[in-house]
């Protein structure tokens, strides 16, 4: 059977003309579930019609959003609802889409789930790059409050609800909810010690609910269809659809969105298959976090990617063809890591910088025979000792390009020259961005660093 | 740093902490035209470094440097959460999507010879003075700019005639907001 989408969160986007606008929103149903909820209902049945629903977070951990919900405590004010709209995971475009495209669907989404923990109060924390989102948010935000939909006494209901749109300033660690609280009071985005968790003591330490853009954006359909209907796709622990965002080396990169459980084959089916005909040979299958796949014969759910010793994640897939060097895809997400490090524990901070300078040398050529094992020993030792999962994941990213294609490693050094036809990537360019030194520093193969990884352990 | 912490009635060590600690928050003068090309997964294995290259060759300057007549700063960026465009890269944070070396330069000389460029999503570029304008009060526009024309125009909505600087949706109350 050929490979279909399931249009639920994307239905809009796809199907609509500006959809982005209140009145087009309105015209296909927007408003109803948010009306009758706050409304008619009682906010411990909403709580429990989500936790019956089986939702699960779609920024990348995959907690069950009722459950995340119960632990806020019932007798503290005010609480806060917060949107993680940092999108930054590398290879996700899903969040973003739908933020742009339909910033309605997310509001609605927010005043159930507002009314359903109790909280008067919600601050969007959205990505800094993203400017057209932000505008579009604001429109939708200042449209809501002129129709009565936002402020008090919202539909006409006793429950009064104020929204904030808050733009961040470019880092990643603010994905991460405690960090992006910090941030959100002003602070450098640092992730907190938990316990205890947001729910508990979060924003200016009042118990928060942090949600994804996804996530919330698909509540207001559980609500109108209800948790038959959200079953009907997805596994057990795993139900309903999920906006898959697809890219990399394929025909047709974009957001698809399919029942969780859905084979990755067919995911590439829907993006056209690889890219002119290549052979498959690797693919990201929840963003850069997630550990390599090298096969497409897989079920995209939570619980199986997690037993394949990978992750669904924030359901980013980049899927490479047999061109790709594997080397210079570790080196991508060393980079990437140790520009976007927080700084706060060491092994992260530390571990990140030498991942790149090691992944640097054996990528230009200056390899030695012993990086490898010191590689995966520099992984290893930061894995579970980091302070947040960023630098867990940061071994996790380097080290599945290794052990999956150590052949690729062996290969540089051995021939002391990258072996595939790639662009060249500019050695060191990240120190200009700190505008504290001059681009361009040349990795000494000579610099003894398995010493000093030694001496940190 | 000094000048902040005054207004805010914080040490400038506080406001550098907070400063220091954001890519988009820069401590120095950036170009009239901040271009980010992503350097990331899905960008980097579709030609990303090609751009960057092209680039630092038309600029004569490397990355997070800034032309001397101040008119371009081109900077790497990380993902922009626009792979399905990539590579990508935003000339003062607008998109542009499937860009090639020979497109990126284009876009340089035709800024360069003060033609109008427009985003892959139809936006305007605005310049650095009204971006930091918009990104630090969200929804706010430097009034009597290009940037507060093109609000009114953005998505076909126009927000309210008496919209002002700093308007923000009205908080009910202002407790427990801490001026977030």
């Amino acid at each position: 059977m050929a490979a279909s989408q399931a249009l639920v969160v994307r239905k809009r986007l796809v199907e609509i003309a500006e959809p982005w606008k209140l009145d087009a929103y309105e015209n296909s149903g927007g408003y109803l579930a948010a009306r009758e909820v706050v409304g008619t209902s009682d906010p411990e049945d909403a709580l429990e019609l989500v936790k019956a629903s089986g939702l699960r977070g779609r920024g990348g951990a995959g907690f069950p959003t009722g459950m995340k919900w119960s632990f806020v405590p019932k007798d503290i004010f005010p609480k806060y609802l917060v949107i993680n709209h940092d999108e930054g995971e590398p290879g996700t475009f899903k969040d973003r889409e739908m933020f742009e495209l339909d910033p309605h669907q997310l509001l609605e989404g927010m005043m159930i789930a507002a009314f359903a923990v109790g909280a008067s109060k919600a601050f969007i924390y959205c990505r800094g790059e993203f400017a057209l989102g932000s505008r579009r948010m604001d429109q939708a935000i200042r449209s809501a409050y002129d129709k009565g939909y936002l402020g008090t006494g919202i539909f006409g209901s006793s429950f009064d609800f104020d929204v904030v749109l808050h733009r961040g300033a470019g880092a990643y660690i603010c994905g991460e909810e405690s960090a992006l609280l910090d941030s959100l009071e002003g602070h450098r985005g640092q992730p907190r010690l938990k316990p205890p968790f947001p729910a508990v003591k979060g924003l200016y330490g009042q118990p928060t609910v942090v949600n994804n853009t996804e996530t919330l954006s698909t509540l207001p359909h559980i609500f109108n269809h209800g948790v038959e209907w959200f079953r009907q796709w997805g596994t057990e622990k795993s139900p309903g659809v999920k906006v898959f965002s697809v890219s990399g080396h394929v025909n047709k990169p974009g957001n698809y969105e399919v029942p969780l459980g859905t084979k990755l084959s067919d995911v590439l089916e829907l993006a056209g298959g690889m890219l002119d005909g290549n052979d498959f040979k690797a693919v990201i299958p929840g963003g850069i976090s997630a550990p390599l796949l090298t096969t497409t014969d897989i079920a995209m759910d939570f619980e199986t990617l997690q037993g394949e010793g990978t992750m669904l994640g924030s359901g980013a897939i980049v899927f490479m063809d047999h061109t790709t060097c594997m080397v210079k895809n570790a080196l991508i997400a060393a980079e990437f890591y140790e520009h976007e490090s927080c700084g706060k524990c060491t092994p992260c901070r530390e571990g990140t910088w030498w991942q790149v300078k090691v992944l640097e040398r054996i990528e230009h050529g200056e390899g030695r025979q012993e990086d490898l094992d010191l590689l995966l020993d520099m992984c290893n030792r930061m894995d579970g000792r980091c302070f947040c999962p960023l630098g867990d994941t940061a071994a996790w990213a380097v080290r599945s390009n290794l052990q999956l294609f150590r052949e690729d490693f062996q290969a540089h050094i051995d021939e002391g020259r990258c072996t595939y036809e790639t662009d060249h990537m500019l050695v060191g360019a990240r120190s200009g961005d700190t505008g504290l030194g001059d681009a361009g520093v040349t990795p000494q193969p000579s610099a003894g660093i398995g010493t000093d990884s030694e001496t940190g352990s | 740093m000094r000048d902040v912490a005054e207004l805010l009635g914080l040490t400038p060590a506080e406001v550098l902490a907070s400063g220091s600690f954001y890519t988009m928050l820069k401590k120095k003068p950036t170009g009239e035209y901040l271009i980010s090309v992503c350097r990331n997964v899905s960008c980097a294995h579709r030609g990303a470094y090609k751009v960057i290259n092209a680039l630092k060759e038309r600029l004569a300057i490397e990355p997070g440097a800034v032309t001397d007549d101040g008119r371009f700063e081109f900077e790497m960026a990380e993902c922009l959460a626009t792979c399905d465009g990539a590579p990508t890269m935003q000339i003062n944070y607008e998109d542009f999507y499937d860009v090639t070396p020979e497109r990126a330069v284009e876009l340089v000389d035709r800024i360069e010879r003060g033609e109008t460029v427009t985003s892959a999503r139809g936006e305007a570029l605005m310049t650095q003075r009204e971006v930091s304008y918009e990104t630090a009060l969200a929804g706010a526009r430097l009034p009597g700019t290009a940037g507060d024309h093109k609000a009114r125009t953005v998505g076909g909505e126009s927000p309210p005639e008496d919209m002002k600087v700093g308007d923000r949706p009205k908080l009910r109350d202002d407790e427990g907001s801490h001026g977030g």
